[in-house]
């Protein structure tokens, strides 16, 4: 009896340190989480409004033209897709739930859905590194992920990668679009909802999808819609792999906080059982060992 | 009145109406009333200015993009926005110094050159907008 309750009470010992350990992570997940989520949501709005005006200004201007744009607007005949480049963004650690898991899964069916040979990869993050090794990809490019103060000098390599493999060389400007290595661009990364919720998304960057809704407001450009294209297309690519990459922060410092509040709630419900079970076995040996006394006394006194 | 918004790719700057705005564009600086034709137009670096009855305020952008709505609204999305008074005049100094001492270097490099060019734009513009902003606040002292 003695043997086993200094047992729990080992046990007990341990899952306090282990809580002491969570909780720690928690705060320190909480205090970047919430820088992450104020910049994140800080930079939606230029998100939106430059899409915006690039979808405005794609209907306008000779968008054919345009070499980040031309490849989809043939609908009729589409051009057969030979190569793609997928850019992972994941965390550098685990202890964050689900959230990896979930987000290497959704790579997954994009290049299953695609054709995993046609696919290079662009890794941010150790774990979306060693995910596509494990699946042997083709990785063209590794990153390490950035925990803090993300600035889009972070998206710039990648986004210069993603757009020259596009269109072969970007200064053929106004030219064809045959030089590109690659048919299409995707962004793997987790969108942050809220600090409950990550959904991991898919999104192409390139070539960019004008959408199909009519404004028809008469518009005066300067110095033309072409020039004003140019100088917006390659900042909006650019910053639309800034904003993922915020998104995949947001996303991870969240999920992190709820599992270690999860894990801190399930230790502090452990430690609650195992004293139950720790005092149940004190009492038991005392009981034991009053009724032994009393009972060689009996013995004794007959 | 015209409803004017400043973004950058990290946060809202500025929201605010005023009576008219004047900003550095690819082909001049323009000054912005109400019921001013919808337009797009491409932003450079230099100093916005926002006048709202007496009062002035002034900052500093880079390059970017305006879009005047049809409905009396001013969006700019720049890359990078500055109040005179967030600009810390000597780091700005220095790195203006940075910026042309680069661009002499590299002038056989077009790219690097052009970037080290729009960086001296950037910075000139900052430094001139902190100045302002510098002498503005002592003549209020004085005063």
């Amino acid at each position: 009896m003695a043997s086993s309750s200094r047992d729990i009470k080992r046990r007990i010992k341990s899952v306090k340190n282990i809580a002491q350990i969570t909780k720690a992570m928690e705060l320190v997940a909480a205090t970047k989480m919430r820088k992450a989520q104020a910049q994140t949501l800080s930079s939606r709005p230029y998100a939106q409004l430059s899409s915006a005006l690039v979808q405005n200004l794609a209907k306008r201007s000779d968008y054919l033209k345009h070499p980040l744009i031309a490849r989809i607007l043939p609908e009729d005949q589409p051009v057969p897709v030979q190569k793609i480049l997928a850019v992972i963004i994941t965390p550098d650690r685990g202890l964050a739930g689900a959230l990896n898991t979930n987000l290497i899964n959704k790579a997954y069916e994009l290049l299953k859905s695609e054709g995993i040979e046609r696919f290079d990869v662009i890794t941010v993050g150790k774990k979306g590194a060693n995910a596509a090794r494990r699946l042997n990809l083709n990785i063209i490019a590794a990153f390490d992920s950035r925990d803090k103060n993300i600035s889009i000098q972070d998206a710039k390599p990648i986004a210069e990668i993603a757009i020259e493999g596009f269109v072969g060389n970007f200064s053929a400007k106004g030219g064809s679009a045959s030089g590109g290595k690659y048919e299409k661009v995707f962004v793997v990364y987790t969108d942050f909802v809220s600090t409950l919720t990550q959904k991991p998304n898919i999104l192409q960057i390139l070539p960019l999808v004008p959408e199909k809704e009519t404004d028809n407001t008469e518009y005066l450009f300067e110095p033309g819609p072409d020039e004003v294209l140019d100088a917006l297309v390659g900042k909006v690519v650019e910053f639309a792999i800034f904003q993922t990459m915020l998104e995949a922060v947001a996303s991870e410092h969240s999920a992190r906080m709820v599992a270690m509040r999860n894990a801190n709630e399930a230790a502090a419900d452990l430690i609650d059982d195992l004293s139950l079970t720790y005092n149940q076995a004190r009492q038991a040996s005392i009981t034991k060992e009053l009724s032994e006394i009393s009972a060689a006394k009996l013995a004794m006194e007959g | 009145m015209i409803h004017f918004k400043l973004i950058t790719p990290e946060r809202v700057v500025l929201e605010k109406d005023a009576d008219s705005i004047t900003l550095p564009t690819q082909t001049g600086e323009i000054t912005v009333l109400s019921h001013h034709l919808p337009l797009i137009s491409n932003l450079v670096a230099g100093e916005i200015r926002l006048k709202t009855g007496n009062e002035e305020e002034v900052f500093a952008v880079s390059n970017g993009v305006i879009e005047v709505k049809p409905d009396n609204q001013l969006v700019v999305l720049a890359d990078t926005a500055e109040f005179g008074h967030e600009v810390d005049l000597e780091r700005a100094e220095q790195a203006r110094e940075k910026a042309q001492k680069l661009m002499q270097e590299s002038y056989k490099d077009e790219k690097v050159f052009a970037d080290a060019a729009a960086s001296l734009e950037k910075h000139l513009a900052r430094l001139k907008v902190a100045r302002k902003h510098k002498s503005r606040k002592r003549a209020n002292i004085e005063t």
